[in-house]
């Protein structure tokens, strides 16, 4: 791997015209803060975007949302049933005359940065969506095949991250390696096709370096059983989570979405779109004849981190938190995944100590 | 031996203890440098009785000083309110005297953006340019900013009150129609929100600009536009006809804001009823009419295309005798 991979040097200036060259094919997503953007008045949003020069990304900070939406768009139009004479002739639609049309996708190859956490948290979705149960989603696919990853460095974990924990600190699952270093950038690029692009001017870029160390560590629990449910700690939740479900928004992996058919904007017929969802807001299980199964914000707020590290990881055999910590970044209560899961670590050896309890 | 008149310009106050005055420090959109108060302690160590007075103008008033201390206390404290002043980018020139003009009160405002979350505006900064606009000025003027339509420095009892607002943009591609939105908007603020077709439209003869619609939305497909102000004039405390302002402008620019303060001025000298005590501008204004408080304040002032001026002015209030 090491040979073929090719190795490259270049300024600030020079890196314009790559950056030209590249994006000629290639639509290139990366974090970008924009001042005044963010959810507070006079704050910065930082968030993957399309990017128009290497000197626009932003290397050092953490993005509030992850790069998720690049594969699962928010809003992902599946098919439309329109009628085209009648969106032609401004008449009323005739539903005998509707047709159903694969909606196309015109989405160009695309390049996104990312860190180590976050091409894993790609690997998990790709397991949910590319091979959960034997089957491939259509959609997922069909954009996950247009995307190379540049992985970026993360040497040192921000506020609240722990993905040394989760072993998500190292990847080398990665198209090209991209480093911003004195004056320019240093990259690493394994794929061929990419290569071209880059002058080969360099033999000694120093590879990736990875955080080694969470700034505080946790313990992933291995065996959890329903006993859990009936603990304390859910009710303490119910009084603190207001269910605005930032957490599963800005999480990387949370890929949850619901199917509505949407009257088209000239209103000749609808389209199908399959929209996010959150298992922590309203409605989400909620079901015909009005049941709803989980009411209790502790009881969404279990059912989202026990699937994060415990569940998931039953099925696909990985975990589907991946430590990035933007859940508790974002959380407007201060509540903590990272806390959570030491609390589910006291009760697991609390009980063990006891088993007649 | 005293100029009551001169004392009082000067932003000292006559006290009830006979030969007695407190010093008033002007803190221009309520937020100073932990420094001063180093100053203000020794101040009221020194020359006053030791104790404080936090005004209700965002102020300190230092009691107990002897008004034949009044030469030593503005040697000692010039510095001291050159350089808030200086902050508001206001240069007084003889800051040996103390201050010029004690009509125009301090500009007070909300702690704003720079700490709370609601706020759509630095109110402590734009507070610090309607003092560079405005003052030192004569004329008895009340201006409060606030950051949003919760009003906390309860601009609604001032003569001019300025209330920041957003506008809230609206991307429907990134909106999962949780409706956090929604229902905080109708629990809490106006009831501006609906959903049709899988989208969230908002009412505009409804929205207040409050922002907290953008506050609620966990995926940004509400995020922030424009900052714009609401201009309310004509509110006011006092003894005759306490009232709140009404609306005067809607969705006003900054810089119409500094336009139309300054510009408030020209209306009151050419309106006032000149003999002691001199009018207030709300009565200027019921006086003189609302055409030609419009017609003074908005003089030269090109105002940005969203701006919207009311037709009337629509206080309310009440007079003695209270009506039966």
């Amino acid at each position: 791997m090491a040979e073929k991979s090719k190795m490259a040097r270049f300024s600030c200036e020079e890196g314009k015209g790559i950056f030209d060259s590249l994006s000629k094919h290639w639509t290139i997503i990366a974090p970008l803060e924009r001042p005044g953007k963010g959810r507070f008045s006079g704050t910065a949003l930082v968030s993957y975007e399309e990017v128009r020069s290497f000197d626009e990304i932003e290397f050092f900070k953490k993005t509030q949302f992850s790069a998720k939406s690049v594969l699962l768009p928010i809003r992902q139009a599946m098919f439309s049933f329109r009628d085209n004479k009648a969106a032609a002739s401004g008449a009323a639609s005739d539903s005998r005359s509707h047709k159903a049309e694969e909606a196309d996708d015109r989405t160009r190859p695309t390049i996104i940065f990312l860190r180590s956490c976050d091409i894993h948290a790609i690997k998990v979705m790709d397991a949910h969506f590319l091979n959960s149960g034997g089957y491939t989603d259509f959609y997922y696919q069909r954009l996950r095949q247009k995307v190379k990853l540049f992985l970026i460095e993360c040497e040192r974990p921000f506020e609240n991250c722990f993905c040394v924990s989760f072993k998500t600190n190292k990847t080398d699952d990665w198209s090209a390696f991209i480093r911003k270093a004195e004056g320019g950038y240093e990259i690493q690029v394994k794929d061929e096709q990419l290569g071209a692009y880059f002058p080969g001017n360099a033999e000694d870029i120093a590879p990736p370096r990875f955080a080694e160390q969470d700034s505080r560590p946790v313990k992933i629990p291995q065996d959890i059983d329903t006993s859990i449910f009936e603990d304390e700690i859910w009710k303490e939740y119910t009084l603190r989570c207001i269910a605005c479900g930032r957490c599963t928004i800005t999480c990387p992996t949370c890929s949850c979405f619901s199917v509505q058919d949407i009257l088209c904007e000239d209103k000749a017929g609808e389209e199908r779109k399959r929209i996010w969802s959150s298992c922590m807001v309203k409605k989400f299980s909620l079901l015909a004849g009005n049941h709803d199964f989980r009411i209790k914000e502790g009881d969404r707020l279990r059912y989202r981190v026990l699937h994060k590290i415990y569940d998931f990881r039953k099925r696909q055999g990985i975990n589907m938190c991946i430590g990035c910590g933007r859940c508790d970044d974002a959380c407007p209560e201060y509540i903590s995944m990272f806390k959570c899961i030491e609390k589910i670590n006291h009760i697991i050896e609390a009980r063990a100590a006891r088993p007649d309890l | 031996m005293y100029n009551t008149k001169k004392i009082i310009k000067n932003a000292f106050r006559i006290s009830k203890v006979r030969d007695e005055t407190a010093v008033r420090l002007r803190v221009p959109g309520g937020h100073l440098e932990a420094k001063y108060l180093d100053v203000i302690k020794e101040l009221s160590q020194r020359f006053g009785n030791g104790t404080v007075h936090l005004t209700t103008r965002q102020g300190y008033e230092i009691p107990g000083v002897k008004l034949s201390d009044i030469e030593k206390v503005r040697e000692f404290m010039w510095q001291m309110i050159y350089e808030i002043e200086k902050d508001s980018n206001v240069i007084l020139d003889e800051p040996q005297k103390g201050y010029p003009s004690s009509g125009t009160r301090n500009i007070c405002a909300c702690i704003g953006n720079r700490v709370c979350q609601f706020a759509n505006s630095d109110t402590t900064l734009l507070a610090q340019k309607i003092e560079a606009a405005i003052y030192p000025n004569n004329y008895h003027l009340k201006v409060a900013v606030s950051g949003c339509p919760n009003d906390c420095i309860k601009a609604h009892m001032h003569d001019i009150g300025i209330i920041a607002g957003v506008v809230p943009e609206y991307d429907k591609e990134a909106c999962i129609l949780c409706e956090a939105c929604l229902d905080n908007c109708k629990e809490r603020v106006t009831n501006a929100l609906r959903v049709e077709n899988y989208q969230i439209i908002r009412d505009e003869d409804y929205c207040i600009k409050c922002g907290e619609c953008i506050l609620k939305c966990p995926t940004r497909a509400a995020y922030r536009g424009k900052t714009l102000y609401r201009i309310i004039v004509g509110g006011r405390t006092g003894k005759r006809n306490p009232r709140l302002a009404a609306t005067f402008i809607e969705d006003a620019s900054e810089d119409a804001v500094l336009a139309l303060c300054k510009n408030v001025y020209f209306f009151i000298a050419r309106y006032i009823d000149p003999k002691p005590p001199k009018e207030l501008m709300g009565y200027i204004i019921d006086r003189a009419g609302f055409d030609k408080f419009v017609q003074e304040v908005t003089k030269g002032v090109i105002l940005n295309p969203e701006a919207k001026l009311a037709g009337k002015l629509d206080n309310s209030g009440y007079s003695y005798p209270a009506k039966r």
